[in-house]
């Protein structure tokens, strides 16, 4: 009695792992087709305070290029962190970026509103996801 | 309005997070975690081998060379020192968290450096513990001009155990997680709250080794002291009375959660790690979800996504504590079992193996690339204002040096390491608590539960999101 409730409890937890990998195995596929195309440079408009669509993703290997235009509509800075590429730009230009992907992991992109020449706390605007 | 909840490297503000680890590899993991586990649950010793940790002394010298006095004012001092540091830098530093000294320093050279050199060293803290340090000059200046030591007013209530460091480092790990994320834009800690935080820390402890005793305080009250005295039980130095000695590793942890409070150390330690890594991944939705509630109620933006981050903290930390308690339920349904309070904490110490596993591979990367600013940029413009002390100032992060494989199978492999350290000490224990091996196995089989649900969960957590 007692070693028969201790193996279902076993093999409950076998049956929930398995279940577990299943829900993951399968999530894993239907995010795949999220994939931006790298030949032309994505491109995002910065409004009101936030990206407009919202946070874009950018999937790309490591040692894929990336091209990014970024359109402020106030004086900012663009920063890709962990590339620490930064790009000044007035109200209405645009950040070109183009560069070549090499350190793998998520990366935030920001737009940095400048006041007075300091900047305020960023707010991000893309992920760039670098996969090996 | 989840557009607003920026994915914060761990309140950190570092721009970079891990890939995912991939199906593939949770698939790998998972199969090879429940391999082990099977193959444990069949391997059965007969005798303890950690009930005793075989401490022997080094010779007098050497030990005299590592915990002599002058080491100890040495070592002492650069506590302070940092302390200060720290409180200075964060006050009078830059706003920005990432290059003010004060944050990184804080969050991820001491609170993730500590606990390594804790388990490959021992109790290496003590030595360098500030607020030891200065309460121990105070009492020597104390006992020079009254001419006698100075006498605790108060006896520590032992039946409250390690509980007010529990309570010191889920504060510390609020302060963290959920007090830095502003939910309106990458705020991320600032340097100011850090000093002010070291500051009331400070005088807190200070007061408390004044009413409690130095000795007492540092062993049940100190959050930090108790913190890493936990993860030094694993190593395989320890100074006893004075004499720095060897001894067989992991085996001190046996006896360690006879104290109250050291199951909830345990599954605060869990339960952060947890926590860090389901905010941006399991619990995202729904925080952002009480989040609305919450600013429907009329709650300030950063009101409510502060209480809805607190709420689920507790939620996580109940989670932890609910898991680890099934299992001690479930070994109770063995005739003979001990009381249910007993047998909880005669297990406790199992789970900080698995404590270790979730701390490696959630920060391992956070670690090595933050601790790359520590050395360089930090070290030579704490303040952030453009000083150059020893001339590292321009020297940035390196992320390339770590590809995402590397730490993917560094994370794997903590977390299936940490699993199977945690299935031999409670195999280990549970021969002593049960007497024969049999029992002792069939016990076993519940922890096993418990250690496969915490692993999973672990690597569930990082093939979601990997902050």
């Amino acid at each position: 009695m007692q070693s028969r409730r201790l193996r279902l409890g076993l093999a409950a937890g076998g049956i929930a792992a398995a279940v577990l990998l299943f829900i993951v195995l399968r999530g894993e596929d239907g995010s795949d087709s999220s994939s931006t195309s790298t030949a032309a440079p994505t491109k995002i408009t910065f409004r009101d305070g936030a990206p407009v669509g919202g946070v874009r993703k950018i999937d790309v290997a490591r040692g894929d290029p990336v091209r990014l235009d970024v359109t402020p509509d106030v004086p900012a800075e663009v920063h890709v962190h962990g590339y620490e590429i930064a790009r000044d730009v007035e109200a209405g230009q645009t950040a070109k970026f183009d560069f070549t992907a090499t350190a793998e992991g998520v990366f935030e992109v920001e737009v940095h509103h400048l006041v007075n020449g300091g900047e305020e706390s960023g707010v991000q605007v893309a992920e760039l996801n670098v996969a090996p | 309005m989840i557009s607003l909840f920026l994915p914060l490297a761990h309140g950190l503000l570092i721009g970079r997070q891990d890939l995912p680890i991939p199906a593939w590899l949770f698939a790998w993991g998972a199969s090879l975690v429940l391999i082990v586990s099977f193959v444990a649950l069949s391997v059965a010793w007969r005798d303890s081998k950690f009930s005793s940790d075989g401490w022997r002394p080094v010779s007098q010298r050497l030990s005299r060379l590592i915990t002599g006095r002058g080491v100890e004012i040495v070592t002492g001092a650069i506590g302070v020192f940092l302390l200060g540091a720290v409180v200075y830098a964060g006050l009078e530093g830059t706003d920005e968290p990432s290059l003010n000294f004060a944050v990184t320093f804080v969050f991820v050279t001491f609170w993730l450096g500590m606990v390594i050199l804790s388990i490959l060293l021992g109790d290496v803290f003590r030595a360098f513990n500030p607020w030891r340090a200065i309460a121990r000059t105070v009492g020597a200046v104390f006992r020079l001009i009254a001419g006698q030591p100075h006498s605790p007013p108060l006896r520590y209530p032992e039946r409250l155990g390690r509980w007010p460091a529990v309570a010191g480092i889920v504060a510390f790990v609020w302060i963290e997680l959920v007090y830095a994320t502003s939910g309106l834009g990458a705020v991320g800690l600032q340097p100011a709250t850090v000093a002010a935080a070291a500051l009331a820390y400070t005088a807190y402890t200070l007061i408390a080794m004044t009413l409690f005793g130095v000795e007492t305080w540092l062993q049940r009250g100190e959050a930090f002291s108790v913190y890493y005295g936990m993860f030094s039980q694993l190593a395989p130095l320890e100074v006893r009375d004075g004499r720095l000695g060897v001894r067989r590793p992991l085996a001190a942890a046996t006896h360690w959660a006879r104290v109250p409070g050291s199951i909830a150390l345990v599954v605060a330690t869990i339960g952060s790690t947890t926590f860090d890594g389901a905010q941006e991944g399991l619990w995202q939705e729904p925080i952002g979800d009480l989040f609305d509630r919450l600013t429907d109620l009329g709650l300030g933006p950063t009101a409510a996504f502060r209480t809805s981050e607190s709420v689920f903290f507790a939620l996580t930390l109940a989670g932890v504590a609910a898991i680890y308690w099934a299992g001690v339920r479930g070994m109770r349904t063995l005739r003979g079992s001990p009381a249910l309070r007993s047998l909880g904490r005669s297990f406790a110490h199992t789970l900080i193996p698995i404590g270790v596993a979730y701390l490696a591979a959630h920060y391992f990367s956070l670690f090595v690339f933050a601790e790359q600013a520590q050395f360089t940029y930090l070290l030579s413009d704490p303040l952030g204002d453009g000083s150059d002390l020893f001339g590292t100032a321009s020297s940035g992060i390196d992320y390339g040096l770590l590809s995402a494989n590397t730490i993917w199978y560094v994370q794997v492999a903590a977390l299936v390491t940490g699993h199977v350290t945690g299935l031999l000490l409670a195999h280990d224990r549970a021969i002593t608590v049960y007497g024969d091996p049999g029992r002792a196995s069939r016990s076993q089989r519940w922890m096993l539960l418990v250690m496969v649900a915490f692993t999973c969960l672990g690597l569930f957590l990082l093939s979601q999101s990997n902050g």
